[in-house]
C-alpha cells in the first residue's frame, strides 16, 4: 500500500488510502492469491517433532471453505463469534480464513488462558463455537455448563472432552464455498485488551482493519514485501502482533509465513528456523515472545545465545 | 535477514546495536496498541533510527501528543498519544461495552493512554502509562482482573495489583495483600497464592512479588491508590504524587 519514495516526506506526500466499500479478509488473504497463483506457499509449519508442513494458497482455499461449511453445519451464521483457542499452527490460520469467508466473527484466545480468563471471555463475547486442540478442548469441558451460547467444540486433535472432530467434520465437506459478501466496515474479529479496572474489554474490528495495518507493517519492514521475503515471528496468532502484523498482512501479499509452537523459547531452535526456512523477515517483541510463563524474551535471549557463541569461537 | 521489526514496548540502544552486529541490519522499532495498531514506526531504509524513539506516524494515521481537553502540544511537551479518527486501522467499538467506547475517545481523538513526546522532527517517544496497566514482557496487563481473581482465594482478605521496575521484563506484577486473620504471611502461601492466579487466570499474568501488608492505601470513596504502592516501590516521595506517571522502566523523567 505504501508507495515507494525515498524520504519519509515525500512518503507522506504521495501516500492515499485504498479502502473498497466491499472487502473481505478472508478472500483477500486467501482466495485472491489462490485464483492468481494457486502453487504459491502461504505456510511453511515445523512441527514439535521437527517435520515440516507447507500449504499452498491453494490448498488454504479449499481447507478454509470446508472449515466454512462445518462451521455452518453446526449453525453458525453471519455476525456469530466463533473462538479460536490454539497455538501457531495451519488449523489456526485456516480456521481464521474461514470465519471471516462466513460473515462470522473471529475471537482468538491465548492458549495459556487458565479457566477464569477463558469464561469470561466466552460468556461476554457470546461465543457459539471454539475451534481449539486437546488441551483447550480439557479446559473447555469444565466451563461447558457456564457457556450456554456454546454449541460446539471442534477439537483439532480428536475428539476427547465432549467435543467434536474437527478434522474428521471438515474432511466431509465441500471444497468449494461462496464467501458471504462484508462490507470494509461489517465486523471481522474481536481481540480482548487489559482495563485498569474491571474486567477486559473485547475491541471489536471491522474486515478494513487489515488494510489500516499495511502501511505500518510496510514501514516497519522497509518496504515490504521485497522480492524473496518470507515471515516469521515468535509472537502467538492469538495476540493482534502475532496475527495482523505478521500473519494476515503477508498473505494479503502473498508471502510466505513460517510457523511454529515454540513452548518454550529455544533460541539454538530459533536461529536454525531462521537459516533452514530461509526467513528473510521477523517480528521480535524485546521481551516477551509467546510464553512469559516459560520466561521467553525472544530477543534478548538471541542476544545472549549469540554472545556465548561468539565467545565460543 | 532483511528486517526484523520489534514492538509492544520500548527497544533498547542495546538490542539496536546487537541486530548491527548480528545481522548488519537496523531493527526498526514500531508502536500501536489492540484498538489501534501500527500507527508509528521507524523505517530504516529512508530515516536514521533514534534510539528511544518508537518512529514517526505512519503515513495514513494522524498521530499527535494532546493535553487533557485534546488540544495538540507543540514537540517537546509531555502529553498523551492520541489518533485522529477515522482511520481504517482503528477498532469499531468495544463488544457491548458503550461506556468504555465513550471513554476511548476525546471529540476526534482517539486516546492511546500512553503517554509520549515528539521531537522537532516528528520522531515520538513513549514514556509511559497514564493508568495503572502494567506493562509486562511485552504484555498489557489489567490490575482490576488479577486483583479479582486474588480476591477469590479464601486467605485474601484485600489485594492492590501493580507493576514495579524489573530490569528485564519493564515490569512485573507484584499484588499487596491483606491477608483474612488466622493466616500466616509465609513464603508458603505466598508460592499457593502465585499457583491460585497462574492455574486459574494465565500463566503470563500471575504475580511474581507478593507482599503481605496490614493495610493498603485507599482513597475517601475506597479506592485503592495504586499509584502510592507504585511509588513505594519506586522510593518516590509523596511529593511526587501529583506528578504525571512515570516511565515504564522506572526512571523519573526530567521532561515531567
Amino acid at each position: 500500500m505504501l508507495p515507494p519514495a525515498s524520504t519519509y516526506e515525500e512518503l507522506v506526500h504521495a501516500f492515499r488510502w485504498d479502502i473498497p466499500e466491499y472487502y473481505n479478509i478472508g478472500v483477500d488473504v486467501c482466495d485472491k492469491w489462490a485464483h492468481a497463483a494457486p502453487d504459491r506457499l502461504a505456510l511453511i509449519h515445523r512441527q514439535a517433532n521437527g517435520d515440516i508442513e507447507q500449504f499452498t494458497f491453494e490448498e488454504i482455499r479449499q481447507l478454509s471453505n470446508q472449515t466454512a461449511h462445518l462451521l455452518a453445519e453446526h449453525g453458525i451464521e453471519r455476525g456469530d463469534r466463533v473462538g479460536v483457542l490454539l497455538p501457531q499452527r495451519p488449523e489456526t490460520a485456516y480456521a481464521h480464513v474461514a470465519i471471516y469467508k462466513l460473515g462470522a466473527i473471529a475471537v482468538p484466545l491465548f492458549t495459556l488462558f487458565g479457566p477464569e480468563a477463558l469464561r469470561y471471555r466466552l460468556q461476554n463475547s457470546g461465543a457459539m463455537a471454539v475451534i481449539t486442540d486437546e488441551e483447550g478442548a480439557a479446559k473447555l469441558a469444565r466451563l461447558r455448563d457456564e457457556l450456554p451460547h456454546l454449541r460446539v467444540v471442534l477439537n483439532v486433535d480428536g475428539r476427547g472432552h465432549s467435543s467434536v472432530d474437527f478434522h474428521q467434520g471438515r474432511k466431509n465437506q465441500s471444497t468449494e464455498f461462496t464467501p458471504v459478501t462484508t462490507r470494509a466496515d461489517d465486523p471481522a474479529l474481536i481481540i480482548y485488551t487489559s482495563g485498569t479496572t474491571g474486567p477486559p474489554k473485547g475491541a471489536l474490528h471491522a474486515h478494513r482493519t487489515l488494510l489500516g495495518h499495511l502501511p505500518g507493517v510496510e514501514m516497519s519492514h522497509d518496504f515490504f514485501p521485497q522480492q524473496d521475503d518470507r515471515i516469521w515471528t515468535p509472537a502467538d496468532w492469538a495476540w493482534i502482533g502475532g496475527l495482523y502484523d505478521v500473519l494476515m498482512p503477508a498473505w494479503h501479499h502473498g508471502i510466505t509465513v513460517v510457523s511454529q509452537r515454540f513452548r518454550k523459547f529455544d533460541p539454538e531452535a530459533a536461529f536454525e528456523l531462521l537459516a533452514v526456512l530461509h526467513v528473510r523477515n521477523a517480528f521480535l517483541p524485546p521481551h516477551g515472545a509467546q510464553d512469559d510463563a516459560h520466561r521467553l524474551h525472544a530477543l534478548e535471549i538471541l542476544e545472549v545465545r549469540d554472545a556465548h557463541h561468539r565467545q565460543r569461537r | 535477514m532483511r528486517t526484523i521489526a520489534s514492538g509492544g514496548e520500548p527497544l533498547g540502544a542495546e538490542l539496536l546495536t546487537w541486530g548491527r552486529q548480528t545481522f548488519g541490519l537496523t531493527i526498526n522499532e514500531f508502536y500501536g496498541q489492540t484498538e489501534c495498531n501500527m500507527i508509528v514506526s521507524s523505517c530504516a531504509a529512508i530515516m536514521p533510527a533514534k534510539p528511544g524513539h518508537m518512529g514517526r506516524p505512519v503515513p495514513g494515521h494522524e498521530v499527535a501528543i494532546v493535553d487533557e481537553q485534546g488540544r495538540r502540544l507543540p514537540p517537546g511537551t509531555l502529553g498523551q498519544i492520541a489518533v485522529k479518527r477515522p482511520d481504517p486501522v482503528m477498532f469499531l467499538e468495544y463488544w457491548y461495552n458503550p461506556q468504555a467506547t465513550r471513554q476511548k475517545f476525546l471529540g476526534e481523538w482517539l486516546l492511546t493512554g500512553d503517554m509520549g513526546i515528539v521531537d522537532e522532527e516528528g520522531y515520538i517517544r513513549f514514556v509511559g502509562r497514564n493508568d495503572d496497566i502494567i506493562i509486562s514482557a511485552g504484555y498489557r496487563i489489567g490490575p482490576g482482573e488479577i486483583e479479582d481473581c486474588l480476591m477469590g482465594h479464601p486467605a485474601v482478605n484485600m489485594a492492590a495489583v501493580v507493576g514495579v521496575p524489573d530490569p528485564v521484563r519493564h515490569e512485573v506484577v507484584k499484588a499487596f495483600i491483606v491477608l483474612k486473620p488466622g493466616y500466616e504471611p509465609d513464603t508458603a502461601l505466598a508460592e499457593e497464592i502465585r499457583n491460585y492466579v497462574k492455574d486459574r487466570l494465565a500463566a503470563h499474568e500471575y504475580p511474581r512479588e507478593i507482599e503481605f501488608v496490614d493495610a493498603l492505601p485507599l482513597t475517601a470513596t475506597g479506592k485503592i491508590m495504586r499509584r502510592v504502592l507504585r511509588e513505594r516501590q519506586t522510593g518516590k516521595s509523596d511529593d511526587n504524587a501529583s506528578e504525571p506517571p512515570r516511565s515504564t522502566d522506572g526512571r523519573q523523567d526530567a521532561s515531567m
